[in-house]
């Protein structure tokens, strides 16, 4: 039996790239979308839909307030969060309004996947970058990171180099690329294991045998 | 008003202090006047005593002469007496004279024997005649010396010679038919035949008292004009002044005063006063006198000096010193005066100079010009004295001058009062429709004898006005009004007190000019203060537009490329080895990228928390952000703050904290930064500190340091919402924000920011910024 699934997103375009993307997966089957709260209501009560994936800020009737009284009408729905936003505050008061998920739409791909996985089988899900930021809140501190960081091919690669001591310039004439693309590699290195200096991209990539140098 | 720029014109003299000088004056009349009375009194005590001394020492001086004198009379007649008795002892003439007279007086020899005898004493002791009567019956029987006839007198002394066998004194007299300078003096001295027992003759020895006794008499021991020896003789009622009074020249026995005469010198003495006696001369002088009788003769002898010549000395000391007192009394006196009348003046300036200064402490502490004129009215009257002080100001529509403050015991006299500004009405003739049109002070010194107050002259005499002074008040060099105050007498202000008022009106109409620029300022600055809000509201409504446009655009087609590129993943990787690290990484790379930098942005823009859940957690949220993106660890507390503060205040301490946390960042190499947000009560106090390097804060600007644009961002965005802003940074110790405010928090409304993408609430619900 496939997964019936209802979106809401005041953004069509995302909407139907969403929808591709969920229609190409086996078991999920989209039964219908909406692009307001109000538009929602009336969708889930004339789907019944297993899931329900809600976009926050959306007009008529935020996401917030659109989950709280879906859920009153139809408690058996499950209904994932899926938001730009990655304020604390927003993803507490989605959980607390009773989503049993919450993915930002950055990580729409597979990140969404899993938690639709997760809430089939009546578990919880965050997404690790949603993760980081409801633990630090618990436990009030920035350092906490989960050790859920992954970093992609490339980005091992020109951690790599970095820390065997190449210029982006070099990185990007090693490896055919722009050097404003080494940059954002690297910013995006730095990002994910927060951290803010070359020093400590090496220190890291030592500590983590990347490199022999 | 602003108290400095008040105070630089007023001169330290306008702050004296209010002075009582009159006080004083109210001892110092009495006192002055014992004084004098005590001066003179001692004055007079010192005339009298001196006065009684000098009686003494002139009855002294009295005494001693008329001793002398009397002393010298009747030496000169003992004398006479014994020439007498010379002659009728002389047993040779005597057994001489008997003996012719036994003969029956015939013999011619022996008369001329005898007479020549006579002759002889005569010459010797200046007899002026020397007669020889019988003792029988008196006939005259021998004489030398132009002798005079008075039979009858001559021979009743005779017999009282013979009978009492003694000499007799003749007194003084003018014998009968002869000039009275011939005043002559006898003795009739009886010879006594020794054998028979009784009288034989009787010489008759007659003296000239103009010769010895007279020139004893007026001989004066010193050159006093008034001194002066008398010798007085009872004569019935009468007294005769027997030697020549000094001033009746040829008086001799011929003068006289009556006995009853009331104190006169002689009067007293012969009413047996002997000694020193006080009362008036012959010629009525009042006179100091020594009495004393002569023994032997019924003279009485008194030496006298006038009172005045006595006293002229002192009297004249006297009359000197009271001149001299009278004169200092004079000096002192108007002295006093003077004083008085300055004191008097100096206390009626120090008083006006306290109402001056009372004025010009309303008018620093005042806030309106009603304020002031109330205050000058009222210092006017209890401080500066005035019956009356008001303040009018002109009304261009009615041309006329209508009070607005007024104080004084004649507030009365303005009922109803019509005081004009223009010239063509006898209303506006007036003291103060003058001074407003020619803009300059106009006294009136007598104001019920002007002409040009007459239509006031009824309410004045009334209200007990009588002189007046205008004053215009200007503002930017125009009459807007006057200030009138009135004195309850004529001439009531003086040329100072003038002056004085002359300065008030100006302080006035100083204070008045000051007024119009600080109301002028404060306009100016609330029309600012507007547009900065305006700014700011516009600016953070700019931002909002931005972030949603970001949040509801940018991102989600970012989302949905990323979704895209996964979904045809498998499609796009199909293609090259294995090996080969896809493209598609750096595209999505690039995608997580620019993801990231838009989150930043928004979060630097305006977070979207800070209108959902207020200021507390949009710095949570944007401290973590801070703190992720930096390295720098930034640990923030929120202490009793439950609710939200105003959306002005959340995003201006939001963009405080924002800005601080940025220079951290690029200046001051920090790498901890501690923030408190804080409230007691309505106080709330915003701490950002941190461990950077500091820096000079007057140096911002300069070459070499950040442009300060920030720290002056910063302590606007403070003030706007009412609060201080405060800076310390020692430099190489960090530095230090304080926030400071009064701000109520109210609970957590309902967020209404996630309504996207309808722009218009979004405006509404900051319409009032």
């Amino acid at each position: 039996m496939k997964t019936r699934i209802v979106l809401a997103d005041d953004h069509r375009m995302f909407r139907q790239a969403l929808r591709a993307m969920l229609e190409n997966e086996p078991g999920i089957e989209v039964v219908g979308e909406a692009s307001d709260g109000i538009e929602l209501l009336q969708v889930v009560q004339q789907t019944l839909p297993d899931v329900v994936c809600i976009d926050i800020g959306m007009p008529n009737l935020n996401g917030i307030e659109a989950t709280r009284r879906l859920l009153a009408l139809h408690p058996a729905t499950k209904v994932i969060g899926l938001s730009a936003y990655n304020d604390r505050n927003f993803i507490l008061d989605m959980l607390k309004a009773g989503a049993a998920a919450y993915v930002t739409k950055n990580e729409a791909g597979d990140e969404l996947l899993r938690a639709l996985k997760a809430v089939r089988l009546n578990r919880k899900y965050l997404c690790p970058d949603i993760a980081d930021v409801v633990m630090g809140a618990m436990i009030n501190t920035q350092e906490v990171k989960s050790g859920t960081v992954r970093l992609g091919a490339r980005e091992r690669q020109v951690l790599q180099m970095v820390a065997e001591g190449m210029t982006s310039t070099q990185i990007a004439e090693n490896i055919h690329l722009a050097p404003s693309t080494i940059e954002v590699h690297r910013r995006n290195i730095m990002r994910k294991l927060n951290l803010h200096s070359v020093a400590e991209l090496t220190k890291y990539a030592i500590r983590n045998g990347m490199t022999n140098a | 008003m602003h108290p400095g720029q008040f105070l630089l014109r007023l001169t330290p003299r306008h702050l004296l202090p209010e002075s009582r000088l009159s006080d004083a004056l109210a001892w110092q009349l009495p006192i002055l006047t014992i004084l004098i009375c005590i001066l003179a009194l001692t004055g007079i005590g010192v005339y009298k005593s001196v006065r009684h001394s000098i009686t003494e020492r002139t009855n002294e001086n009295l005494a001693a002469i008329a001793m002398l004198k009397t002393g010298q009379i009747e030496h000169w007649l003992a004398e006479r007496r014994d020439d007498a008795l010379l002659v009728t002892r002389s047993s040779t003439f005597s057994a001489n004279l008997r003996h012719w007279l036994l003969n029956g007086a015939h013999d011619g020899a022996q008369k001329d024997s005898l007479l020549r005898h006579l002759q002889e004493l005569s010459s010797i002791h200046h007899y002026r005649t020397i007669s020889i009567y019988s003792a029988s019956n008196g006939t005259q029987l021998l004489t030398v010396g132009g002798g005079h006839d008075d039979q009858a007198h001559d021979r009743s002394e005779v017999l009282k010679a013979a009978q009492a066998e003694a000499p007799v004194l003749d007194d003084l007299h003018f014998p009968p038919d002869v000039k009275p300078s011939q005043i002559e003096l006898g003795y009739f001295v009886p010879f006594i035949d020794d054998r028979y027992g009784k009288a034989l003759a009787v010489a008759y020895l007659v003296a000239d008292p103009a010769k010895l006794l007279f020139p004893v008499l007026q001989q004066q021991a010193s050159s006093s004009p008034s001194a002066e020896t008398l010798l007085v003789r009872v004569e019935g009622d009468n007294l005769v002044y027997l030697n020549n009074l000094r001033h009746h020249p040829s008086s001799t026995l011929q003068f006289r005063m009556p006995r009853s005469t009331p104190g006169l010198l002689a009067a007293q003495a012969a009413e047996g006063k002997t000694g020193a006696i006080q009362g008036i001369d012959y010629r009525n002088v009042p006179s100091l006198g020594h009495a004393l009788p002569v023994p032997g003769t019924p003279w009485l002898l008194i030496t006298k000096i006038d009172e005045e010549e006595v006293y002229a000395h002192i009297n004249k000391m006297a009359l000197f010193s009271a001149l001299v007192m009278t004169l200092s009394l004079l000096v002192g006196l108007r002295w006093f005066i003077e004083h008085t009348r300055n004191t008097a003046r100096i206390e009626r300036l120090s008083r006006l100079y306290a109402a001056i200064s009372k004025t010009n402490q309303a008018m620093i502490h005042s806030q309106s010009p009603p304020e002031v004129y109330r205050a000058v009215c009222n210092a006017c009257v209890e401080l500066g004295g005035l019956r009356l002080a008001w303040v009018g100001i002109a009304d261009p529509l009615s041309q006329r001058i209508l009070p607005v403050e007024a104080a004084g015991e004649a507030v009365a006299y303005l009922d109803d009062i019509v005081i004009s500004t223009n010239p063509a009405l006898a209303e506006g003739q007036g003291p103060s429709g003058q001074s407003f049109r020619e803009q300059r002070m106009q006294q009136c010194a007598d104001f019920l004898a002007d002409p040009a107050t007459l239509p006031w002259h009824a309410r004045a005499a009334e209200c007990g006005v009588h002189c007046s002074v205008s004053l215009p008040l200007q503002q930017a060099g125009q009459s807007i009004g006057t200030l009138c105050v009135y004195g309850s007498e004529k001439n009531f202000f003086d040329r100072e007190a003038l002056e004085i008022l002359g300065e008030m009106a100006g302080n006035i109409s100083f204070f008045l000019d000051l007024f119009a620029q600080e109301m002028q300022r404060s306009a100016h600055a609330s029309h600012l203060q507007q547009l900065s809000r305006r700014i700011v509201a516009v600016q953070e409504e700019e931002r909002r537009r931005l972030v949603r446009e970001l949040h509801d655009s940018t991102s989600p087609n970012l989302a949905t490329i990323k979704l895209i590129l996964k979904t045809i993943q498998p499609v796009l990787e199909a293609a090259p080895s294995a090996a080969e690290i896809s493209p598609l990484e750096d595209v999505l790379a690039l995608l997580e990228d620019t993801t990231q930098n838009i989150r930043e942005i928004c979060g630097e823009l305006r977070p979207p928390l800070l209108d959902y859940a207020g200021l507390v957690h949009a710095l949570d949220g944007y401290i973590r952000q801070f703190g992720q993106r930096t390295g720098i660890a930034v640990q923030f507390n929120a202490r009793d703050i439950t609710g939200q503060f105003s959306p002005e205040i959340e995003s201006s301490l939001f963009r405080i904290v924002q800005e601080a946390l940025t220079n951290c960042a690029k200046h001051a190499r920090a790498s901890q930064v501690d923030i408190e947000l804080s409230r007691q009560g309505e106080q709330v106090a915003l701490r950002i500190v941190d461990n950077g390097t500091g820096f000079a804060p007057d140096k911002l600007g300069e070459p070499g340091y950040p442009p300060g644009f920030g720290l002056l961002t910063m302590r606007e965005r403070a003030e706007f919402i009412g609060g201080t802003f405060e800076i310390i940074t020692p430099p190489g110790r960090g530095t230090t924000i304080t926030v400071h405010l009064q701000a109520s928090e109210h609970a957590p409304g309902q967020p209404a920011i996630l309504e996207s993408n309808c722009p218009n609430a979004q405006v509404a619900k900051q319409a009032d910024y």
